[in-house]
C-alpha cells in the first residue's frame, strides 16, 4: 500500500514537472508584479537558478520588479504577453515577428551570442544515421520543439520548402518535444530521427550533458537568424522600457550582470530595430503562402 | 570418542535430530510462505501500478504526445530505477494504441514509433527475474480501450530478497542447529551423567564398597537402580564369600574335581587334578575327559556310565586314568550331574580321589592273605604230609639198618628213603614259601658255601652252559639257614640255565659286599622295614632269554611258572627265604637280554672264622631213657625203632596227659623228653609247661612238621633244650639227642 502511494505520488510530480507552467489564470487580471516570462527558448525552465538570477538582476537595475515565470508555448507566451502587456519577455524570433504583426509587443534587446545577435537552426541527429540533409529523412520522424520555433520548425520548414518538400508531408511523424532540449533528448535516444534545434540551446545543453553529444551529430546548421529577442508588452512605460534596456545593454558591463551573462552563456545584449528581424518574417511569410 | 550405542548419545541425537527437522521444516516453509508472499505482494504492486500508470498517460496516449508519453515513462524508469531498494525497477516499457501501434518504448531505435507490437499473450508473464505486465488504458471518459501498458519489471530484488532471506534463514537454521545441538548435549549430559553414575557404580558391583550417590542429583529410576546396584553389591560380595569358601575347599581338596559342560567338555578343575593327571587346567579346560582315558575301561563301562548320570543319578566307580606322562593311576570316582534351574542336566561334575596306593596295598593284603593262606595250608600239609615222612623214611631207615647192603632190597629202601627226601625238600619249600620252614641261622661264608656247592651245582646246570665264578674271598659272615641259603642257590642256577634252555650260554655267580640306601631296598623285593646298611650279595647272571616287565610282576606270585613242568613255588619260595633272612633281591631283566638276579643279606653282627664252627659230633650211641610223646601212631612207632636203634630205653606216651602221667610215674629214669607239639588232648607246649612245672631241670626235645622258628614262637620265657623237624633220620635224631643230652641244663 505505501508503495502504491508512492509510486502515485510520483507520477503526481512527474505529471506536474511534465505540465506547462503557467501564469496565464492568473494572468487574467494585471497584478503587480509583473513577469518575466521565458519559454523554450532558454535551458531548464522553472526553477532555474540562472534565469532567476537574470530576474533580479534586471529587476533591482531596471527598477522594474518582475517575478520570473515560464511558459509551455511561444504561443502561450504570446498570448501571455497580450494580456499582461506591462510584462516583458524572452521569446523566439517567430513569434516576435508575429506579435510584430498584431502590435502587441516591442523589442527591448537582442542578446549576442559569440559577440553577434545571431544564431542558427542545427539539424541534428544520431550518429549512426548516414543521411547529411534534412530532406533525407523522408519518412522518418522529424522532432521539433514547437511550432512556432523559428529554429525548431519554421527554419526547417523554410529550407524543405525551397527544396519543394513539405515539411509536413515529408515525414512519416511530427514529433512535438515542447523544448529544444526535448528534440535533442528524443533524436539522442532514437525517439524521433531528426530535429532542428537553436544553436544556443543546444551548445549550452552539450555543455550539461557531454555524453549525449557522441550520440549526436549537426548535420546541417540554417541561418543565420536573428537572435531570440527580450521583448515587452505593448503598454509598458516607455520610461520603464528605457531603464529595462539601458540595464540590459549595459549588464556585460555589470559585475554581477557579467557573472549572470556568463551562465546563460551570452555576451551582452544590443539595441537592434524591429526590422532586424525581417529574414524570420519572410520565412514566415513564404511559409503562410503555401 | 563418541559412544553410538549409548543411549544418552542417541536420546541426544534423536532430540537434535528432531530439533533440528522442526527448525528446518519451519525454516523451510517459512522461505516458502516468505518467496509467495514477495512474488504476490510484486505481481499485486505490480498490477496496481501498471492500472494507475495507464490512468496517468491515458491523455498522452488519447492525444498520441509521443514525446510527452516517452519522457513521461522515461522519468518514471529513471525515478523508480533510481529506488529500486526492495522493490521492482521497469526493465522496459511499451505504450500502444488500440491497434498495438507503438505510441512509446523504452528503446524506439528497435521499436520505433507507429510500429505494430505483437501483445505478450497473458496479462501477466511471470519468470525467474520479471514480470511482464500488459495493462490496457482506457479513454478517460468513456473508458473504452484505447491501448495497452506494456512494462517488463525487474524482480530481481526479489530473487535479491529471497537470497537474502535464504541467507538470514540458513543463519537462523545454523543458529537453531547450533541451540539444538547445545540442548542435545546438556540433554545428553543431564542422561547421560546419572547413567554414568550408575554404570560407576554397577562396574564396583561386587567390590562391597558401594556408597550411595547424593540423592538430589539423580532421577528417581536411578536412585532405585543405585539402591538395587547396592542391594545386589552386598548380595554378590556375600555370595562371593561363600563361593571363595568353597572354592577354597575344593582347590584345596585332595580329591581330584573337574566339572564339565553338558557334552562333556572340561569347563574346571582343581589343583588336586592337575596334580594326579599331569594336566594343567589351560591344557585341561576345553578337552575332553578323555584326555585322561586309558583304555583300561570297556566302551560298556562307559555306556552304563553315561546312561546313569544323564538319567539324573549319580555313578560311583573305579577309574583307570592314564597320566600326562603315560602313568597309570586308580581313581573311585563319583560323577554326578547337576541342574539348571529349568531342572535341564546343566553339565557334570566328577570327584575323584586317587586309591593307586591304596590300591596296591590292598593288592598286597591280598596277596598276602593269599601268601598266608597259603602258608597255613603249606604248613597244614607239611605237618602232617612229615609226619608220614618221618614214618616212612624211618621205616625205611630202620629196614636198611636190618639189611646189608647187598640185599636186593636195600636199593628199594634206599629209593624210599631218597623219594621221602625229595618229599621232604618239598615240604620244605611249602614252609619257606609261607615263612614257616625250618630255621637254623648260622654264621656262613657264602662264598663257601658256593665252592662247597659246586658238585650240587654242576648237576642242576646243564653241560653245555658255561659256569663263571666271582666270588669274593674276604666275604663277611652272615646269619642264615644253610639249607635255606643253599635253597637259594640252587634255586637261582636252576633258573638260570632253565632260561638258557637247550642252547649255549653264560651263567656268572658272584658274590660281594655294598652297602644299600633306603632308596636301592625301596626299589628291590624286601621287607619295608629292611633297614639300610652293609649285605653281602650273591649275583647270578645268565644270558638266557629274559623276562619282560609283565612277567617280572607275576614271578612273585605263588604258582606262577613260565616252565611247562614248574611248580610256580620257587620264586616265591625264595623271596620268602630271603624275607625272613632280613635281605632283599633285585631283578634285571629284559626280554632276550639275560637275566641277572642279585640277593642280598644283611652282614652279621658278630663275625667268626670258619675255624671257629664246629660241627657236632653225633654220638651214635645214648643209653638214657626217653620219653616220647606223640599222638600219631606210626610217627611214634617208627621214632621209637629209631630210638631203641639207638640204643634208648622208650617210654611211649599217646598224648599230652599221658605223657605227664608217665612222667610223673617214671620221673627219676627219664633222661629227656622227646615231645610232639600238636597234639588233641594236651598240645606239646601244655605239656611241656606242666613237665616243667613238675621238673624244672626237664630236658626236652621238640618235635613237629613246623619249622623250629614257627613251633619255638609259642613258647615264652622257658625253651624247650632242643628242635627237631618231621621227618628226620635216624642221623638228624641222633645229632639232636647228642647235642641235646651234652648240655648243662635248660635255656
Amino acid at each position: 500500500m505505501l508503495h502504491a502511494l508512492s509510486f502515485l505520488v510520483s507520477l503526481v510530480m512527474i505529471t506536474l514537472a511534465s505540465c506547462p507552467t503557467s501564469t496565464y489564470a492568473a494572468s487574467e487580471v494585471q497584478q503587480e508584479p509583473c513577469s518575466f516570462a521565458f519559454s523554450g527558448v532558454v535551458l531548464n525552465r522553472g526553477g532555474n537558478p540562472t534565469l532567476t538570477a537574470f530576474n533580479n538582476w534586471l529587476s533591482q537595475h531596471s527598477q522594474y520588479p518582475t517575478n520570473p515565470s515560464y511558459h509551455e508555448s511561444y504561443q502561450a507566451l504570446s498570448d501571455y504577453l497580450s494580456h499582461h502587456s506591462t510584462c516583458i519577455a524572452w521569446t523566439c524570433s517567430a513569434p516576435f515577428v508575429k506579435a510584430l504583426q498584431n502590435n502587441s509587443e516591442q523589442l527591448v534587446a537582442v542578446p549576442l551570442l559569440h559577440g553577434q545577435p545571431l544564431y542558427y537552426s542545427l539539424t541534428i541527429t544520431r550518429t549512426n544515421r548516414t543521411e547529411t540533409h534534412l530532406a533525407d529523412f523522408n519518412n522518418a520522424i522529424l522532432a521539433y520543439s514547437d511550432s512556432l520555433s523559428n529554429s525548431g520548425f519554421i527554419a526547417p520548414a523554410y529550407a524543405l520548402k525551397k527544396q519543394q518538400i513539405d515539411i509536413k508531408t515529408h515525414f512519416r511523424l511530427l514529433m512535438h518535444t515542447g523544448l529544444h532540449q526535448d528534440t535533442i533528448r528524443a533524436v539522442a535516444a532514437g525517439l524521433a530521427d531528426v530535429g532542428n534545434v537553436d544553436s544556443y540551446i543546444y551548445e549550452e545543453f552539450i555543455k550539461q550533458h557531454p555524453d549525449i553529444a557522441s550520440k549526436l551529430k549537426v548535420i546541417d546548421r540554417l541561418g543565420p537568424y536573428p537572435f531570440t529577442p527580450i521583448v515587452a508588452g505593448k503598454n509598458i512605460a516607455p520610461e520603464t522600457l528605457l531603464r529595462i534596456k539601458q540595464a540590459l545593454l549595459g549588464m556585460h558591463k555589470d559585475r554581477q550582470g557579467k557573472v549572470i551573462l556568463n551562465q546563460l552563456g551570452l555576451d551582452g545584449f544590443v539595441e537592434r530595430p524591429e526590422s532586424f528581424y525581417e529574414p524570420v518574417a519572410h520565412m514566415l511569410n513564404e511559409l503562410d503562402s503555401q | 570418542m563418541i559412544q553410538w550405542r549409548s543411549i544418552a548419545t542417541q536420546f541426544g541425537l534423536i532430540l537434535f535430530l528432531i530439533l533440528a527437522g522442526a527448525t528446518a521444516t519451519f525454516s523451510l516453509y517459512a522461505y516458502q510462505q516468505s518467496t509467495q508472499k514477495l512474488l504476490t505482494q510484486a505481481k499485486n504492486e505490480i498490477s496496481e501500478e501498471n492500472l494507475l500508470l495507464s490512468y496517468a498517460i491515458s491523455d498522452h496516449v488519447l492525444y498520441q504526445r509521443y514525446f510527452k508519453l516517452w519522457d513521461f515513462m522515461e522519468q518514471l524508469t529513471e525515478q523508480k530505477n533510481q529506488n529500486i531498494h526492495k522493490s521492482h525497477s521497469i526493465i522496459s516499457f511499451a505504450v500502444t494504441d488500440a491497434n498495438r501501434h507503438i505510441l512509446a518504448h523504452n528503446n524506439p531505435v528497435q521499436h520505433p514509433l507507429l510500429s505494430e507490437l505483437p501483445l505478450p499473450p497473458k496479462e501477466l508473464i511471470i519468470d525467474k527475474q520479471s514480470i511482464t505486465s500488459t495493462t490496457p488504458i482506457q479513454h478517460p471518459d468513456n473508458h473504452k480501450n484505447i491501448g495497452w501498458l506494456i512494462v517488463v519489471h525487474d524482480i530481481s530484488y526479489i530473487q535479491e530478497e529471497i537470497n537474502s532471506l535464504r541467507q538470514n534463514i540458513s543463519i537462523g537454521l545454523i543458529i537453531a542447529l547450533i541451540l539444538s545441538l547445545l540442548i542435545a548435549i546438556t540433554v545428553q549430559y543431564w542422561i547421560s551423567r546419572p547413567l554414568t553414575q550408575i554404570i560407576r557404580l554397577a562396574r564396583q558391583v561386587g567390590q562391597g564398597n558401594l556408597k550411595n550417590i547424593p540423592q538430589q542429583i539423580l532421577p528417581y529410576e536411578i536412585e532405585m537402580l543405585s539402591e538395587s546396584l547396592i542391594e545386589a553389591d552386598h548380595a554378590i560380595v556375600s555370595s562371593r564369600r561363600e563361593i571363595e569358601k568353597i572354592k577354597k575347599v575344593i582347590e584345596q581338596a585332595d580329591e581330584a574335581i573337574i566339572i564339565t559342560d553338558v557334552a562333556g567338555i572340561v569347563e574346571y578343575v582343581n589343583p588336586a587334578f592337575e596334580r594326579l593327571s599331569g594336566y594343567s587346567k589351560e591344557e585341561s579346560i576345553g578337552q575332553p575327559p578323555s584326555i585322561i582315558k586309558s583304555g583300561k575301561q570297556s566302551d560298556k563301562f562307559y555306556k552304563q556310565l553315561w546312561s546313569n548320570i544323564l538319567s539324573g543319578q549319580t555313578y560311583y566307580a573305579d577309574f583307570i586314568n592314564r597320566r600326562k606322562d603315560g602313568e597309570l593311576y586308580t581313581v573311585a570316582q563319583t560323577i554326578f550331574p547337576f541342574f539348571n534351574e529349568s531342572g535341564e542336566i546343566e553339565g557334570f561334575a566328577g570327584l575323584q580321589r586317587d586309591i593307586t596306593q591304596s590300591k596296591k596295598i590292598a593288592d598286597k593284603l591280598q596277596h598276602a592273605d593269599r601268601v598266608e593262606s597259603l602258608g597255613v595250608l603249606a604248613g597244614g600239609i607239611a605237618h602232617d604230609f612229615n609226619n608220614i615222612l618221618t614214618s616212612i623214611m624211618g621205616n625205611a631207615s630202620l629196614a636198611k639198618m636190618q639189611v646189608e647192603s647187598s640185599h636186593p632190597v636195600f636199593e628199594h629202601l634206599d629209593s624210599i628213603e631218597s623219594a621221602s627226601l625229595s618229599a621232604a625238600d618239598l615240604c620244605r619249600q611249602m614252609l619257606a614259601y609261607s615263612g614257616k620252614g625250618q630255621f637254623v641261622i648260622r654264621a656262613i661264608n657264602i662264598s663257601r658255601k658256593i665252592e662247597k656247592m659246586g658238585q650240587l651245582i654242576n648237576i642242576s646246570v646243564s653241560k653245555i652252559i658255561t659256569l663263571k665264578y666271582q666270588l669274593t674271598d674276604e666275604l663277611p659272615l652272615i646269619e642264615a639257614d644253610v639249607a635255606q641259603v643253599q635253597q637259594v642257590i640252587l634255586n637261582l642256577l636252576t633258573n638260570a640255565s632253565e632260561a638258557i634252555g637247550e642252547e649255549s650260554g653264560i651263567i656268572s655267580v658272584s658274590t660281594g659286599i655294598m652297602e644299600a640306601s633306603n632308596e636301592y631296598l625301596k626299589s628291590s623285593y624286601c621287607e619295608p622295614n629292611i633297614q639300610a646298611g652293609r649285605f653281602v650279595f650273591l649275583e647270578v647272571s645268565d644270558t638266557g632269554c629274559g623276562m619282560t616287565a609283565e612277567v617280572q610282576k607275576k614271578i612273585f606270585d605263588s604258582f606262577f611258572t613260565t616252565k611247562f613242568t614248574g611248580r610256580g613255588l620257587g620264586m616265591s619260595a625264595m623271596l620268602g627265604i630271603i624275607n625272613a633272612h632280613k635281605g632283599a633281591m633285585r631283578i634285571y631283566s629284559k626280554p632276550n637280554s639275560g637275566t641277572t638276579i642279585r640277593v642280598l643279606f644283611p652282614v652279621a653282627e658278630k663275625q667268626q672264622t670258619d675255624s671257629l664252627q664246629k660241627e657236632l659230633n653225633i654220638e651214635t650211641q645214648n643209653h638214657g631213657t626217653i620219653l616220647l610223646i606223640d599222638d600219631e601212631n606210626n610217627v611214634r612207632e617208627i621214632t621209637a625203632a629209631m630210638l631203641e636203634q639207638m640204643g634208648a630205653d622208650v617210654i611211649k606216651a599217646v598224648g599230652g596227659e599221658n605223657g605227664i602221667h608217665l612222667y610223673q610215674q617214671y620221673q627219676h629214669d627219664i633222661d629227656l623228653v622227646l615231645l610232639d607239639l600238636t597234639m588233641p588232648d594236651m598240645n606239646g607246649h601244655d605239656c611241656f609247661r606242666e613237665l616243667q612245672r613238675i621238673n624244672p631241670n626237664v630236658k626236652v626235645i621238640i618235635t613237629s612238621g613246623y619249622s623250629e622258628q614257627e613251633s619255638m614262637q609259642r613258647f615264652d620265657g622257658k625253651y624247650p633244650n632242643g628242635f627237631i623237624q618231621k621227618p628226620f633220620t635216624p642221623e638228624q635224631l641222633i645229632k639232636t639227642f647228642s647235642k641235646v643230652i651234652s648240655s648243662p641244663t635248660n635255656v
